[in-house]
């Protein structure tokens, strides 16, 4: 964000301001987003903190063992099947409202994660994932020597 | 690799949490499921974070009221939210049923996030055959 902006200074685009405001409002509605699209199944909700990232997915009716996670460089990937309901064969559906099928998300982390320290977690339909900061992805602070 | 999403883009508060804010606890009304036999009505809805401690279901006549609450969702010490796509909040829902239940018998667990209730009908309601008495 920062070094957008710094560069903007340098070269000024005229549009950078009318494009800032498209990406803020677009930002706006991407939280509206609806959780039965595909595409953004499942839900995130994502913390960051000094040590690492926590990451956590609402994934209600999946069994543990349904979930794939997999971390590629600084790519998260969520892949798993959500089984439908399980009915009797001639069970007739009143209302059916739950989802079923297969799903893969994949999300860009903000660095490279230590993929040794991952810590998933899942219990009462929610998936929490731990993910550590490597030493050297830690911001370091740069002090300033009086001359 | 094009659907590849960042996770950049400080998410402030939402509308929907500063409506909760004023209004009292938001409550989602769950995804559910129901399905219905000749012996039973079953009932399944998406309840994610709670377990069977929070989870109410109460039968009055013929109204079926489930309630629910997300357990452990404290947000983590040292943490700050960066995106936001699913709020946390508490579950409740009413179903009508159609016909007489043996209340006795009903069931009604939770696992994976999933409450799932029984309910048995009752068989004093149950079609019965009539035998025709030769006189």
């Amino acid at each position: 964000m920062l070094l957008n902006r710094l560069n903007s200074i340098e070269s000024w685009d005229p549009f950078w301001e009318i494009n800032q405001l498209e990406r803020k409002m677009n930002q706006v509605f991407s939280n509206y987003r609806d959780r039965n699209n595909p595409q953004t199944y499942p839900p995130l909700n994502v913390w960051e903190g000094d040590d690492g990232i926590i990451l956590t997915s609402e994934l209600p009716g999946l069994e543990a063992g349904d979930i794939d996670i997999s971390v590629e460089g600084d790519l998260l990937t969520l892949k798993g099947v959500k089984k439908p309901t399980d009915t009797g064969e001639n069970d007739t559906f009143i209302i059916r409202e739950r989802l079923s099928g297969e799903f893969s998300r994949t999300v860009r982390l903000p660095y490279h994660v230590n993929t040794d320290q991952i810590d998933a977690k899942f219990k009462n339909g929610v998936l929490t994932l731990r993910m550590n900061r490597p030493e050297d992805e830690k911001p370091r602070k740069i002090s300033v020597k009086a001359e | 690799m094009s659907n590849i999403e960042t996770l950049d883009g400080k998410t402030t508060q939402s509308l929907e949490e500063k409506f909760a804010g004023k209004h009292g606890s938001l409550a989602f009304i769950p995804k559910s499921d129901v399905v219905e036999t000749s012996e039973e009505i079953k009932i399944w809805c998406e309840m994610p974070g709670a377990d069977s401690q929070s989870v109410e279901t109460v039968l009055e006549k013929n109204i079926l009221r489930i309630s629910g609450r997300s357990v452990d969702h404290q947000t983590p010490e040292g943490y700050t939210l960066n995106k936001r796509e699913y709020l946390v909040g508490n579950y409740q829902n009413t179903f009508v049923i159609p016909e007489e239940i043996d209340r006795d018998a009903i069931q009604a667990k939770v696992k994976n996030g999933v409450l799932c209730v029984i309910l048995p009908k009752s068989k004093k309601l149950a079609p019965r055959k009539i035998e025709v008495l030769a006189e």
